[in-house]
């Protein structure tokens, strides 16, 4: 994020009235390992024979933070500060609402659930929020999602036809999974990967989307499609570790990636949501009472959804 | 596809013989007897003919009834006498095929079939056709509020919103929590309505009534609380002021009542609001939703399959959605 100069001068305010050197110091050191006042020293070319004016080290501080593009990680501690208080003191951080409402207008906006600063999703929406590191690893809620018989789709109907009804899908898949926060990862063409990663849970968000995925396409099929048959999908839902990456083709590569492919592909029947134990058992009982059980392989159990109809077997 | 003939005479064997003799499709002859039950116990996609030299002059309100039997299936009328003067109203009342008397003695190709099948995909899609089921009295309010003037009797479409169980809710959540809780029922509620011009009309501690205005074509609520209802527990699950298991019943009807403003309805009598009310205090069951007979007129053909007869109440036929099993 850009940090504007009137931004740093006010960093620098709020450093200087709140803390004392030995607390700035340890609130750089949280961002900056091994930030100490030798190297504020170092850095600044200050006669080590004087005593360094507060001011100065905080303009230190805030001029490194900038240079490394920590300004969030910045304003999240302070915030933490306001609220926990640091090592047991609490403290009152003096201009924080104004660096809030700078950030919020230049498009972020504050996460509680993972105490960190992400993309406003009203503002723009970017595969990685806006925060997330390439190839660091984060624990990631998926929804995959696939168009049955494709194939015979593309064969049988004119190719606008095909392409006007799989935009429209591709379209109710980002409407649902972006409106619980979740970036299409990859799509191609006949299905896709949403990635959830913020909110107070995730798994739960991915699963809902899933279910509200196959009520949508019930009403697109009856009311809406082009064709003359049902569009019939299969989606899963798996949470687990995963690299941020921009080339879909490392994705692949995954082991959750490998996982949540097998679960859609060999474990979930015809339009009906497949999820994994380590999703399962984290949904609200109302909702997990939805899914049936289903022997995944001789170890492992998955969990299914589907629209079951009052008066109908299926 | 299947067809089904309704037809006591012999050269209707030779009409269909075509299609007799077709491996692809299959067509029953079906007797007048119980002919209620007959168009109930085939399959809601059938095609079905009136051969309507069956009635004559003297059944003609059987073949009244008839008709609206079959107004929400696919039929055709079969004519070689030329009884029907008027053809353009069969179609006008939801007729997909008609057979004169020169279509009759070349008989039923399996590429007419085709073609009646295309145009019953294509007119699925167009919006419903005007239902004449509405007083005299009352003016359609239209396709939105611009006409709309107070004192004046109009047709709207009317959505009556309840949650179950408010009295027990009061007392087990007390009277500032129940506030809270009603607070995001209308919001729920709002975001469905909204988009759709709804208006909140009569409201109270329990829910009450949002009034559209109805152009005589199309009821959209029918629609959005369809959407709301398959969606209910997804909806309670992420609301965090709504996650406690309320439920709450719905009731869809078209009529007429003099329209005044909100908080002005005091003093107003209209049999649609009252027979809304009922039905909602009296007859509707937790957790779903209703439709009166003039509603369920304006279900999408395609989803109709999803509510079932309910039976009488206060002189009306009322449907009811079918729950997804949960």
């Amino acid at each position: 994020m850009i940090m504007k100069r009137h931004l740093r001068t006010l960093s620098i305010n709020s450093l200087t009235e709140a803390l004392d050197i030995k607390t700035m110091l340890n609130v750089a050191n949280l961002l900056m390992s091994g930030y100490d006042s030798e190297y504020v020293y170092n850095r600044t070319g200050f006669p080590r024979n004087m005593p360094m004016p507060p001011r100065e080290v905080a303009r230190q501080i805030i001029e490194d933070i900038n240079s490394l593009d920590l300004y969030l990680d910045f304003v999240t501690i302070l915030i933490q500060m306001q609220e926990q208080g640091l090592k047991g003191r609490s403290y009152r951080i003096p201009y924080l609402r104004e660096m809030l409402n700078d950030i919020l207008e230049q498009g972020f906006v504050y996460e509680p659930s993972r105490k960190m600063f992400i993309e406003d999703p009203e503002v723009r929406r970017t595969p990685n929020w806006g925060v997330l590191k390439l190839n660091e690893e984060y624990t990631i809620s998926f929804l995959r999602v696939d168009i049955v018989g494709n194939t015979d789709l593309v064969r049988k109907y004119p190719s606008d036809v095909i392409r006007s009804t799989y935009a429209d899908f591709k379209n109710i898949v980002t409407t649902i999974s972006e409106k619980r926060n979740a970036r299409i990862w990859n799509w191609e063409g006949d299905g896709g990967l949403a990635a959830f990663y913020f909110g107070s849970n995730v798994h739960q968000s991915a699963v809902l989307s899933g279910m509200e995925i196959l009520h949508e396409l019930l009403i697109y099929n009856r009311l809406h499609s082009s064709l003359d048959e049902a569009l019939n999908i299969r989606i899963a839902v798996h949470s687990g570790p995963c690299n941020f990456f921009v080339n879909p083709s490392e994705l692949d590569r995954n082991e959750t990636i490998i996982t949540i492919k097998d679960l859609e592909q060999n474990n979930t029947e015809t339009d009906s949501l497949s999820i994994s134990r380590t999703v399962f058992v984290m949904l609200d009982p109302l909702i997990a009472k939805q899914f049936t059980t289903i022997k995944r392989n001789e170890k492992t159990e998955c969990y299914n959804y589907r629209i079951r109809w009052e008066g109908s077997d299926r | 596809m299947i067809v089904a003939v309704f037809s006591s005479f012999s050269d209707i064997h030779m009409f269909f013989k075509e299609l007799e003799a077709s491996m692809e499709h299959s067509i029953y002859y079906l007797g007048w007897e119980n002919y209620e039950d007959q168009i109930r116990k085939m399959p809601a996609d059938t095609l079905f003919y009136v051969d309507i030299r069956n009635f004559k002059k003297d059944k003609i309100s059987e073949l009244i009834d008839c008709f609206s039997l079959l107004e929400e299936k696919n039929y055709g009328v079969i004519d070689p006498d030329g009884f029907i003067h008027d053809i353009g109203r069969l179609f006008h009342n939801g007729a997909v095929d008609y057979i004169g008397k020169n279509i009759f003695e070349y008989g039923f190709s399996s590429i007419r079939l085709k073609i009646v099948n295309r145009y019953i995909l294509a007119r699925e899609y167009d919006p419903e056709p005007v239902m004449e089921i509405f007083d005299e009295n009352a003016e359609l309010s239209g396709d939105n509020w611009t006409s709309v003037v107070t004192g004046k009797n109009y047709t709207f479409g009317m959505l009556f919103a309840e949650v179950d169980d408010h009295q027990q809710w009061k007392l087990k959540l007390g009277s500032e929590k129940y506030e809270h809780f009603m607070r995001s029922f209308y919001n729920i509620l709002n975001s469905i309505v909204e988009p759709i011009m709804g208006r909140f009309w009569m409201w109270s501690d329990t829910g009450g009534i949002v009034l559209f205005p109805f152009n005589g074509r199309n009821c959209e609520i029918i629609k959005s609380t369809f959407k709301l209802f398959l969606n209910r527990h997804l909806i309670s699950i992420e609301n965090p002021d709504f996650d406690i298991g309320m439920t709450y019943h719905f009731v869809i009807h078209i009529g007429e009542t003099i329209y005044e403003d909100r908080g002005f309805t005091s003093e107003l009598i209209s049999d649609s609001v009252n027979s809304i009310f009922h039905i909602g205090n009296q007859f509707a069951e937790r957790d779903s939703l209703y439709l009166t007979e003039e509603a369920e007129k304006f279900i999408p053909l395609r989803l109709r399959e999803f509510f079932e007869d309910q039976g009488m109440f206060e002189d009306r036929h009322i449907k009811r959605m079918k729950t997804v099993h949960l």
